[in-house]
């Protein structure tokens, strides 16, 4: 009994010491909130925009330092595809050969998120389709998308060589109604922030319904011939000639577009599409 | 926008001997300092490892701490702000970091926008964010930022869509907040608000009432009502349209803010975004910072464009730009002013191919001294291998410290160099100037763009007479410029005054042919007054003088043209004719024939129309219009038809091929005469045989008579193209008529016959040779008997009625199929 009053007074001091820690350690009282007022605010902006003299230059780096960077082997050039398959025709081929430059006439771009500011285009760099860095969109992550002239009714494929540059993620559209509309087969870099390894979804009305994932599949940085291909409500992807994700539609596809989908900040590159029906 | 504590700038009880003789011995400390660095990180700020924290930003204060913030978006969909103290150690190398506090919860949008955090020199830390309902949100914290010390307040929430916020102190300590509502209607602005009491704020709109604006950033010279507000922003025009940098200079209290397209006015007319601007109080000098694109194409280069302005924003300097180069780019630079050091973190891209290299994405820091106008080397503060962005600088007495977020693992890693800002020189009656006066007067500077003369593109042009448009960055106002050009680089034009529109006509050299080619035009400036040049300038534009392709117009029963045609889903028809798939290219048994555009190398357009005649191919081959071509012609009769191909590429040159005629024929050879034993099958002597030991025989054909409208009567020495030939193990009756279905069943195949003898009255005489016993047979095997069976064709396809028919042959038993193809023929 004499112990009592030792063990209490133990007791108080670690608690006090716990209390104290845990506050030092991680603070998630609420804070003083004083009474909340929007002000109201004035308009003082002009009626039109005005012009600045403009001074003496300001110095030009005389000479500005060298900043040294690594150089990367640039990618090579896309191999072909193999023979289309016998129980094929093929559609359309989108081959993108380097010297028109911006020419990508009959495609239309879209991205996963509406945005004010607007869509931005994909272009042709070096013989391939190249996915553009979302920089015009006011929201991150807003994946792009670049559809093609044709369409595919039915059963068939899209097919072609895919790279990715580092830490990204790209595939193929099939059923493309509108941005909100469509499924995607894709694969991303081992270190990618989002859709790691195989990703097979369909989005309808903007909602994603992962169909099949292998987050573990490693893909490296050279080209790999992608196929995404429609049978009925099945929907295969493959990978260098290997099934890889195989997924049944809970619901029609809505549209008959076909076309690419690579991640916000770019770093995918396409090239030898083709686009087949089966007969 | 400052980031750095303003203790020194508080009442000083020092002397100015006292201040002078620091001053003076700091200004020399600078020079090296700026080279200097001891950077001792990177490491992690701990708490902050997650995947869904980013926009972390930094301050400094000159008691030692170290105030971090980031936000945490868990799922996604919420917008809380999480701070975190460090304390550095006396010598400014190592930060001790306490524990993790969050400030505020958001629930309600998808993004929230910020936080920004600045500390004063009383040691009031203030942190400002949009929340998740567009509300721009402001704490204190009066204790350093001990935990449970935060004190929320609104500065306004009558936002439509904010876009981003941002925050700096006056000389006081009194907070300005600017943010960007991005309306997406034409009502988009800048606003600003400054705290005039406890929940006093005081918000105004500054404009500049566009599309969208975003990424605001703010900087306060001066106190009191007439403090000179300067805010930088991101604008869009219009939807789709290329973002801006803006510029709205103004008082604290009153009067309308004078809106500046600052990007434009410093000459940038394709990206320019991330602007920052900052104020140096000990040089009364404002500088800005604005990320521009170099090129039309995003891999030629980001730089930076650095510029000051010595009169309160008034007057601009044209900006230096830092680099600009391929590789690497420069990306979201932030910038602090103080005691005539700009001190700038940013970021460093480095490319592969046409992307970056997220391994290769890496904060920097650099300095530039404005009284030696010198830069220093851009220092790599943040780990190899990892994604470095959002990178923010904070400075305080004892140590600079540069934060970012690392992208793969999603946390925040800082780094510290002991290099902090130092006490204060006096403040000069005249601020340091940023520009020391040239002498003697500069050189010209500026860039050459050469232009297509219709669309004013610097990419593209199919015209030889192009628009050479120059750019002078430093342009002295009133003074007239001269300019030459060159197109080979080393002779350039007589020298001639420059318009007041900077542009000129230029004519390029002729082109060798009708493929593109890269040109180079080289040009320099010149001032009217003093003469002097500016280096050579250079701009390239693709010249695409015409439409490089090949054309093609054949028989479409041509093998090679077949497989196209059914490849562009056509069909092909063989109206009457036999369907021999050999010929002559310029026939045709079909009223249709096979027509193609093909670009070469040297098209650097895509084809845009192609026309055969009247008629647009309503096929495509490799994307370009053709395939199966109807002649021009409503119910064609046999006889000659002349093509005329017309190609237009997408820039617009237009070609026209000539010379092409194809002949449409659909009457069949015939074979008069007697022709019963006109085929044989021989040795090498030319005698029939009656056995062959190999698989390969010669067939000789020995007077046979044919004559033949179309085709023949244009070959009068040869009126036929060859014969068409099946082999079969059975023998039919060529008088029977009810065999014929059978033996047009078998598997026959055209050769070309290129040369026969001719015995002047129409009887021709040629061999076969090495052609296949086992040809167009299932079954390939010795020691039976075979027959050939041959018809004649003529350059259209058409065969001939008339079946001629070799004797028997017994084929050997060890006679097999080691090789099959189709014989050549020989003159007799």
């Amino acid at each position: 009994m004499k112990r009592y009053p030792l063990f209490i007074a133990a007791g108080l001091v670690v608690t006090l010491l716990l209390v104290v820690v845990s506050g030092q350690a991680f603070s998630e009282r609420s804070p003083q909130v004083a009474e909340q007022v929007a002000p109201t605010a004035i308009d003082r902006s002009p009626s039109e925009m005005s012009t600045i003299i403009i001074g003496s230059p300001m110095p030009d780096p005389p000479p500005f330092p060298t900043v040294e960077f690594p150089a990367v082997e640039p990618l090579p050039a896309a191999p072909e595809l193999d023979p289309i398959l016998a129980n094929e025709q093929e559609v359309a081929r989108y081959t993108f050969d380097g010297s028109d430059l911006d020419d990508l006439s009959g495609w239309r771009f879209g991205q996963i998120q509406p945005d004010p500011a607007g869509v931005v285009a994909w272009s042709v760099w070096n013989g391939a389709l190249s996915s553009p860095y979302n920089d015009l969109s006011m929201y991150p992550l807003n994946d792009v998308l670049a559809i093609a002239p044709d369409a595919l009714a039915g059963n068939g494929a899209l097919e072609g060589q895919v790279a990715l540059d580092y830490n990204t993620h790209a595939g193929f559209l099939l059923g493309y109604a509108d941005d909100q509309n469509y499924v995607v087969g894709m694969f991303g870099s081992a270190n990618a922030p989002r859709f790691p390894g195989i990703t097979l979804m369909h989005v309808v009305a903007g909602q994603a319904t992962v169909l099949a994932s292998e987050p573990e599949f490693k893909v490296d940085n050279d080209w790999h011939t992608l196929r995404l291909a429609v049978v009925g409500t099945t929907i295969t992807m493959t990978l260098d000639g290997s099934p890889v994700a195989t997924g049944t539609l809970a619901t029609p596809l809505l549209g008959t577009g076909v076309g690419a989908y690579a991640g916000s900040d770019g770093g995918a590159l396409f090239d030898n599409l083709r686009l087949v029906q089966q007969q | 926008m400052q980031r750095l504590s303003q203790f020194w700038h508080a009442g000083s009880s020092h002397t100015y001997r006292t201040l002078l003789i620091a001053g003076a011995i700091l200004l020399t400390v600078f020079a090296l300092v700026t080279q200097a660095f001891a950077w001792s990180g990177p490491l992690p700020v701990p708490g902050s490892q997650s995947t869904e924290v980013f926009n972390p930003r930094v301050a400094v204060d000159d008691a030692g701490f170290v105030h971090v913030t980031w936000m945490f978006t868990p799922g996604g969909n919420t917008g809380d702000v999480y701070y975190v103290r460090g304390e550095l150690d006396a010598a400014g190398t190592a930060i001790t970091w306490q524990g993790v506090q969050v400030i505020h919860r958001s629930s309600a949008r998808e993004f929230a926008a910020g936080a920004r955090v600045a500390v004063g020199s009383d040691g009031i830390v203030h942190v400002v964010f949009i929340d998740g309902s567009s509300n721009v949100v402001y704490y204190r914290n009066e204790q350093r930022g001990e935990p449970g010390q935060w004190i929320s307040e609104a500065v306004f929430s009558g936002n439509s869509f904010a876009t981003s916020v941002d925050l700096d102190l006056d000389a006081t300590n009194i907070p300005f907040i600017a943010w960007s509502d991005g309306v997406g209607d034409g009502r988009s602005n800048a606003a600003f608000a400054y705290r005039a009491g406890p929940n006093g704020w005081v918000p105004a709109f500054v404009g500049p009432n566009t599309y969208l604006a975003r990424n605001v950033s703010i900087a306060v010279a001066g106190t009191g009502p007439a403090a000179g507000v300067h805010i930088v922003y991101e604008y869009q025009d219009s939807q789709n349209t290329t973002w801006k940098a803006g510029y709205a200079r103004g008082n604290r209290d009153g009067g309308d803010f004078t809106i500046v397209p600052i990007s434009g006015q410093f000459g940038f007319t394709r990206t320019a975004w991330f602007p920052d601007i900052a104020y140096d109080r000990s040089t009364g000098i404002l500088y800005m910072t604005q990320i521009f694109q170099v090129g039309d194409r995003f891999w030629q280069g980001y730089g930076i464009a650095f510029s000051s302005s010595p009169d309160g924003g008034i007057t601009w300097a044209p900006p230096a730009r830092l680099i600009a180069t391929e590789n690497p780019h420069a990306g979201d630079p932030h910038i602090i002013a103080a005691e005539g050091i700009v001190h700038f973190s940013m970021e460093l891209k480095g490319l592969r191919s046409n992307n970056y290299v997220r391994a290769l994405q890496q904060a920097h820091y650099m300095t530039f001294n404005a009284a030696t106008g010198a830069y220093s080397t851009p220092v790599k503060v943040s780990q190899d291998g990892e994604k470095a962005s959002i990178v923010d600088i904070g400075i305080g007495a004892r140590a600079k410290v540069i934060t970012w977020a690392v992208e793969d693992i999603r946390g925040v890693k800082y780094n510290v160099d002991p290099g902090g800002i130092q006490p204060p020189v006096p403040p000069t009656p005249t601020p340091i100037p940023a520009t020391p006066t040239p002498t003697p007067p500069p050189n010209p500077q500026g860039r050459l763009s050469i232009l297509d003369p219709t669309n004013l593109n610097d990419r593209m042009t199919r015209s030889q007479q192009v628009k050479a448009q120059f750019g002078i960055v430093n342009a002295i106002e009133g003074r007239a410029y001269g300019y030459d050009l060159s197109n080979d680089g080393s002779n350039f034009s007589p020298r001639d005054n420059l318009p007041s529109n900077n542009t000129v006509d230029w004519t390029m050299a002729p082109a060798a042919g009708v493929a593109c080619e890269a040109r180079t035009i080289r040009g320099r400036l010149y001032d009217g007054e003093t003469g002097l040049s500016s280096e050579i300038l250079e701009a390239s534009i693709m010249y695409d003088p015409g439409v490089d392709v090949a054309v093609t117009v054949e028989n479409p029963f041509l093998q090679r043209n077949l497989t196209q045609i059914q490849a562009s889903g056509a069909l092909l028809q063989d109206f009457g004719g036999a369907g021999a798939m050999a010929g002559d290219p310029s026939f045709t048994r079909s009223p249709f024939y096979f027509g193609s555009v093909t670009r070469n190398p040297g098209e650097c357009n895509s084809i845009q129309d192609v026309r055969f005649g009247q008629i647009t191919p309503a096929t495509s081959i490799n994307g370009v219009p053709s395939g199966l071509i109807p002649i021009d012609q409503f119910n064609p009769q046999d006889g000659d038809y002349t093509v005329t191909i017309e190609v237009t590429d997408s820039i617009g040159n237009r070609r026209t091929f000539n010379g092409f005629t194809m002949t449409l024929d659909r009457t069949a050879p015939q074979i008069t005469g007697v022709y019963t034993s006109a085929m044989q099958i021989v040795n090498a002597s030319n005698s029939p045989i009656s056995t062959v030991s190999t698989p390969l025989v010669d067939i000789r054909f020995t007077d046979l008579e044919i004559t033949d409208t179309g085709y023949g009567e244009k070959n009068s020495n040869k009126p036929f193209f060859g014969v068409w030939l099946a082999n079969s193990t059975q023998r039919f009756d060529l008088t029977d008529e009810s065999q014929l279905a059978a033996v047009n069943n078998l598997d026959w195949r055209g050769v070309e016959v290129a040369n026969a003898t001719n015995n002047g009255e129409g009887a021709f005489t040629f061999t076969v040779r090495n052609w296949s016993v086992f040809t167009g047979l299932q079954s390939m095997q010795g020691g039976r008997d075979q027959y050939i069976y041959a018809r004649v064709i003529d350059g259209a396809g058409n065969a001939s009625v008339v079946t001629l028919e070799s004797q028997r042959i017994t084929l050997e038993q060890g006679v097999s199929p080691f090789r099959q193809y189709l014989p050549f023929t020989v003159r007799q």
